[in-house]
């Protein structure tokens, strides 16, 4: 079999631009795990850093490192693979480079302010520049009013560059009204007020709406135009799948959001209502299975590029997994009376964050690799790309059940046997179901780190040797361009 | 409305291409038998008239024994020409252009109308709340409580015990698990100073909170006299001058 090699296609000033947001996003992935590690450890021996890095402060930098470098990569696909949807390079593109250098310097910013200064009092300052103070959105209110600018130009550069494109696709004009939403409805995270409730109602729309219903569309469009390239799918399914992605996500998950205002403090209505859509909010992720399989099996195409085709593959059941069923487990009244606040949230947000989000990026960053290299390798292929997604899924898995574990645990110990009292909370924590749990955390934590640094090792050599190595044996089953399906 | 002025079909990574097709339908006919076994990919570069470029690459599969796989086409019987279609239905169909109102105006309105409610209550969101029955003070009129008790009077060391100590030590000193020491018959208490001083200033790597900034002297003595001689223990009693010392 021939390693074909194509010469030399046009890159857009654009998708030089991604590359580097590809860079920032690799590199704060890198960061979350380390931040990760440290508190996984503090759990174990909470005298690790005491009082250097207390643990709410390595699990702020875990999850906010986490937030921005997902947004990061999935703005950089968006930067990637426009030009390509509108045939043109995107309009405002100085303006999008000069917003990259502000990202930077803010997120280095913030870094250093979570880590040497960590908490203020209670004051306006504070809330300004330390720490706003709400779980997982900690930036300070500057931060805050930088992303929505940052969202802000990078509407503008899509709007703009549609404007003086040809034609308008489904997908474009999906991703411009999901783009406002993602820009808008940050803001909802931003309010003070005394109200605890008031303020948690509004807080679930960043968590729930922004994370949950616009990052699932902005993957949907991001995946459409994934496949388009890997397979050569038709833009009439994607675009079909894609609306119909859309109707469900939103459909589902504006009033799925419901399942979040059991306990706050909010009416009782929202018992049944957020019970009911959310017990919808898998369909999507279910279609969204459909779609890929649909897509790749409809072809008996080989795809072009290895990793990023299996990455697709684990993003549609990873999806499914993490976000529909591990979400489903704890969202009817019934049971999230007992699991809320456990550690089975936890797993589901490690397990959907990855399914979901991780594996997208992980798409975008290979289509990249494969195409900022040249000459340009097709099918783009390497022998270490399976076995860092083979130990960061393996590490997720290890991290997610045993987060599973604790969760349960808690909820049978600690919640429906002794009824939420104190001394049923010290016996969940300490039951071995959920004490061992702590050690098979770090462990697989350990494990997902090797898989990081294989992953960087290969993203910084694969497609760069002029003959890449030999791939498997072409048998006839391979041949039918299922391999990696 | 641009038009596909040309489209050129690249065959594994020739510099010249196999094929210029200027002409709808844009398609290509390949034969299996000009290819080797294995897999071979293919470059579709597409032209319209208005300077736009599209570029894709495809894969596809030659298997002599069995049949010919290629985009867009699914099985052909063996040996037998393999014809492709190279541009994208829709493509082809063409597409309507943008709207100026549709995919422009309107979204940076509704982009701005969420600004606007946003920062309309950023600012007077809290007046909703104002008028509900809440123990919570605006955050800049909130005050630091300046010692939780009262000055002058006999110092109730039950009373602190009670209130600030209980909830983990347990009302009658049994503790909880390993996780909260129990101090009823625990003998550590014989070291008074060893007391003084996890009460004052907590003891680093375990749940015990500092109290030394809550309490004076004399109510850190009573509530450590009050668990040096309750539920059956009896390890003397400390001063506050004691405390004092260990501050």
């Amino acid at each position: 079999m021939t390693q074909a090699v194509q010469s030399h296609p046009k890159l857009y000033e654009s998708q030089k631009l991604a590359r580097w947001y590809f860079v920032v996003a690799i590199t704060l992935f890198g960061a979350q795990l380390i931040f990760g590690l440290i508190a996984a450890y503090q759990q174990i021996d909470p005298n690790f850093l005491f009082q250097l890095a207390p643990f709410m402060t390595n699990r702020t930098l875990h999850v906010n490192a986490m937030v921005v470098w997902l947004l990061v990569g999935m703005m950089g696909g968006v930067y990637w693979f426009l030009p390509k949807e509108t045939g043109r390079e995107v309009v405002g593109i100085t303006l999008a480079k000069i917003i990259w250098w502000v990202i930077v310097a803010g997120v280095t910013v913030v870094v250093l302010v979570y880590l040497f200064v960590q908490i203020g009092p209670a004051q306006w300052t504070t809330i300004w520049f330390i720490n706003e103070g709400r779980e997982y959105i900690e930036a300070p209110r500057w931060a805050d009013i930088a992303i929505v600018l940052w969202v802000a130009i990078f509407l503008f550069n899509v709007i703009a560059t549609v404007l003086k494109s040809r034609r308008i696709t489904g997908i474009l004009m999906v991703l411009i009204f999901d783009l406002v939403a993602l820009g808008a409805l940050y803001t909802a995270g931003m309010h003070f007020t005394v109200n605890i409730t008031m303020d948690q109602f509004l807080w679930w729309w960043v968590i729930h709406l922004w994370v949950e219903a616009t990052w699932e569309v902005l993957v949907g469009v991001l995946m459409a135009w994934a496949l388009m390239y890997l397979l050569g799918t038709s833009r009439r399914l994607l675009e079909t799948w894609l609306f119909i992605e859309v109707a469900l996500v939103f459909g589902t998950g504006i009033i799925g959001l419901g399942h979040h205002y059991f306990w706050i403090g909010t009416p009782e209505y929202w018992l049944g209502l957020g019970g009911f859509f959310s017990a919808l909010e898998p369909l999507p992720l279910v279609a969204m299975v459909v779609h890929a399989v649909y897509d790749a099996g409809g072809h008996r195409l080989g795809a072009v590029n290895r990793p990023a085709m299996f990455w697709v593959i684990v993003q549609a059941f990873g999806n499914f997994i993490g976000a529909g069923v591990w979400g489903f487990m704890q969202t009817l009244p019934q049971i999230n009376m007992f699991s809320h606040g456990t550690q089975l949230a936890a797993a589901h947000g490690h397990l959907a964050f990855f399914g979901a989000y991780v594996s997208t990026v992980m798409v975008l960053v290979y289509i990249a690799a494969q195409n900022l290299r040249r000459p340009v390798h097709i099918p783009l292929n390497s022998r270490l790309w399976g076995w860092a997604a083979g130990l960061l899924i393996l590490g997720i898995i290890g991290i997610g059940g045993a987060f599973t574990l604790s969760g349960f645990t808690q909820t049978l110990v600690e919640r429906a046997a002794g009824g939420s009292t104190w001394a049923a909370y010290i016996q969940g924590y300490t039951h071995p179901w959920y004490a061992n749990t702590l050690w098979w955390r770090f462990g697989f934590g350990l494990v997902m780190l090797t898989g990081y640094v294989l992953l960087v090792t290969d993203l910084l050599s694969i497609g760069k040797r002029a003959e890449a190595p030999k791939a498997v044996p072409q048998t006839a089953a391979v041949a039918t361009g299922g391999g990696d399906v | 409305m641009a038009k596909i002025e040309r489209v050129e079909v690249y065959v594994d990574g020739s510099p010249e291409p196999l094929q210029v097709i200027t002409q709808a339908p844009f398609k290509v006919k390949l034969s299996p038998s000009d290819f080797e076994e294995g897999d071979h990919h293919m470059r579709v570069v597409t032209y319209y008239d208005n300077g736009e470029y599209y570029d894709q690459p495809y894969l596809f599969t030659i298997d002599h024994t069995g049949e010919v796989e290629v985009a867009h086409i699914n099985r052909a019987p063996i040996f037998s020409e393999v014809e492709i279609a190279l541009v994208d239905p829709m493509e082809q169909e063409g597409m309507p252009p943008p709207k100026l109102f549709t995919h422009a105006v309107l979204p940076v309105l509704l982009f701005l109308l969420i600004l606007l409610v946003a920062g309309w209550f950023s600012i007077y969101g809290d007046s909703a709340v104002s008028d509900v029955v809440t123990n919570i003070e605006p955050i800049a009129e909130a005050s630091q409580p300046e010692g939780a008790m009262p000055e002058g009077g006999a110092v109730d060391g039950a009373a602190i015990y009670a209130e600030n100590c209980a909830t983990c030590h347990g009302p009658n000193g049994e503790g909880q698990g390993d996780v909260f020491p129990a101090l009823a018959g625990n003998a550590n208490l014989a070291d008074t100073e060893m007391v003084i001083d996890t009460v004052l200033h907590g003891r680093q790597g375990t749940a015990m909170p500092p109290w030394g900034n809550q309490f004076n002297d004399e109510q850190i003595a009573a509530v450590i006299n009050h668990v040096l001689s309750s539920w059956g223990n009896s390890f003397g009693s400390v001063t506050p001058e004691d405390v004092a010392a260990k501050r």
